[in-house]
């Protein structure tokens, strides 16, 4: 997994729990990058499946509920960060996009990246988004949270109904999204 | 959901009353994860960088390859060009010399042979006709050559091939601009000429 991930994670534990929070968590993880994440590297992602599931050991918040809000805290870094993937006059406009556009630029840079597979539809009177989650990564609610922030940012109100449709190794989520604004 | 939101209501286990000693040692591994982190970052850039910078000698070498072919592709047509003028010339001439063995068989022959009494006479004023037929044959294929090549068409048109092909698209890069100006010297077309066509060519394009 990208590192901007990891340093996003643990910026964001620090900014919203402290400083001690993610010193703790890092101890209590065995880390064999020893945390000392960067940007430009490649980590394993079980090492942020251990740093979330000892946040919430210690704060006593479910893994689904820290794994959701760290991914609207992420979109709100990826707009600062990549202004430039997000042009689009709605949030299902944008989602649809991730795949073909956004992805397709992460993998020129990265082509190592093992990227999650998003199949989207619009329906034509594009209040209705059929979005289906494919990774084997198991972080559909980190997707949710990036969607979450994405409905934030343009802000309108949208209804994600999951259906978990996990049949071989990889998650496979689809998720409905009905505009209800 | 919002983390600050969330990290509000947890309930949570930080120690208000960190002693000095606990500060320090979480500041200390604070730092050491943020210099391995330095390490690390810089090593890949390094590791970028050396990888670029190899890629980018693959590029020049090819383009150096590529350059040298399309140099000799030049020649090769600049060859093919002259041999077809050539071959035009060669038979322009023949059919000169045809119409004027005609012309000295059927025509001239008669009165030679009218006005000159002894048939050695008639052989020597032959062979003096055939003698001045040789460097009209030479002046006209010489013409008929020049007149191919410099009436242009040949390449100047292969100038404007080369232009089309470089503004395919859109962009004229420095090596397509080497290799443009040296075409141009090469094909004997002089700057201003070379750019009237470019500007042909662009406006062809519609660009």
């Amino acid at each position: 997994m990208k590192g901007i991930v990891f340093k996003e994670f643990t910026d964001m534990v620090e900014a919203s729990f402290g400083e001690q929070m993610i010193d703790t968590i890092i101890s209590k993880c065995d880390l064999p990058s020893g945390a000392a994440y960067t940007a430009v590297g490649t980590y394993d992602h079980t090492e942020l499946v251990q740093l979330v599931v000892a946040l919430s050991e210690e704060t006593g918040i479910a893994v689904s509920d820290l794994v959701q809000a760290f991914g609207t805290y992420l979109f709100g870094r990826f707009l600062e960060l990549f202004p430039i993937f997000f042009k689009h006059e709605t949030s299902f406009e944008f989602l649809n996009s991730i795949h073909d556009v956004v992805h397709v630029e992460v993998l020129k840079l990265y082509p190592d990246a093992t990227l999650p597979t998003f199949v989207s539809t619009m329906s034509e009177d594009k209040r209705t988004l059929w979005f289906e989650y494919h990774s084997s990564r198991h972080l559909a609610d980190l997707a949710v949270g990036l969607m979450e922030g994405a409905f934030k940012h343009w802000g309108e109100t949208v209804n994600i109904d999951i259906e978990d449709r996990t049949e071989g190794e990889d998650q496979v989520v689809m998720f409905t999204c009905t505009r209800q604004d | 959901m919002d983390i600050f939101e969330l990290a509000k209501k947890a309930k949570m286990k930080t120690k208000e009353d960190e002693i000095p000693d606990e500060v320090i040692n979480r500041l200390e591994r604070k730092v050491e994860r943020e210099r391995l982190a330095r390490v690390e970052a810089e090593n890949t850039i390094e590791e970028s960088s050396r990888r670029l910078y190899l890629s980018n000698q693959s590029l020049d070498e090819a383009n150096a390859n590529l350059e040298a072919t399309i140099l000799e592709l030049n020649d090769t047509m600049m060859r093919l060009t002259s041999a077809e003028v050539k071959r035009k010339a060669t038979i322009v001439t023949l059919i000169l010399a045809i119409i004027l063995f005609v012309v000295s068989e059927f025509a001239i022959e008669p009165k030679l042979e009218s006005v000159f009494s002894k048939q050695w006479m008639v052989v020597i004023a032959k062979i003096s006709i055939f003698a001045l037929l040789i460097p009209i044959e030479i002046l006209s294929s010489s013409v008929i050559e020049s007149n191919l090549s410099k009436s242009s068409g040949v390449n100047e048109n292969m100038y404007k091939k080369l232009l089309i092909s470089a503004y395919e698209d859109g962009i004229i890069t420095d090596m397509e601009r080497s290799l443009l100006t040296s075409s141009a010297k090469q094909l004997g077309i002089h700057t201003s000429k070379a750019l009237e066509l470019e500007n042909e060519v662009k406006k062809m394009l519609g660009q």
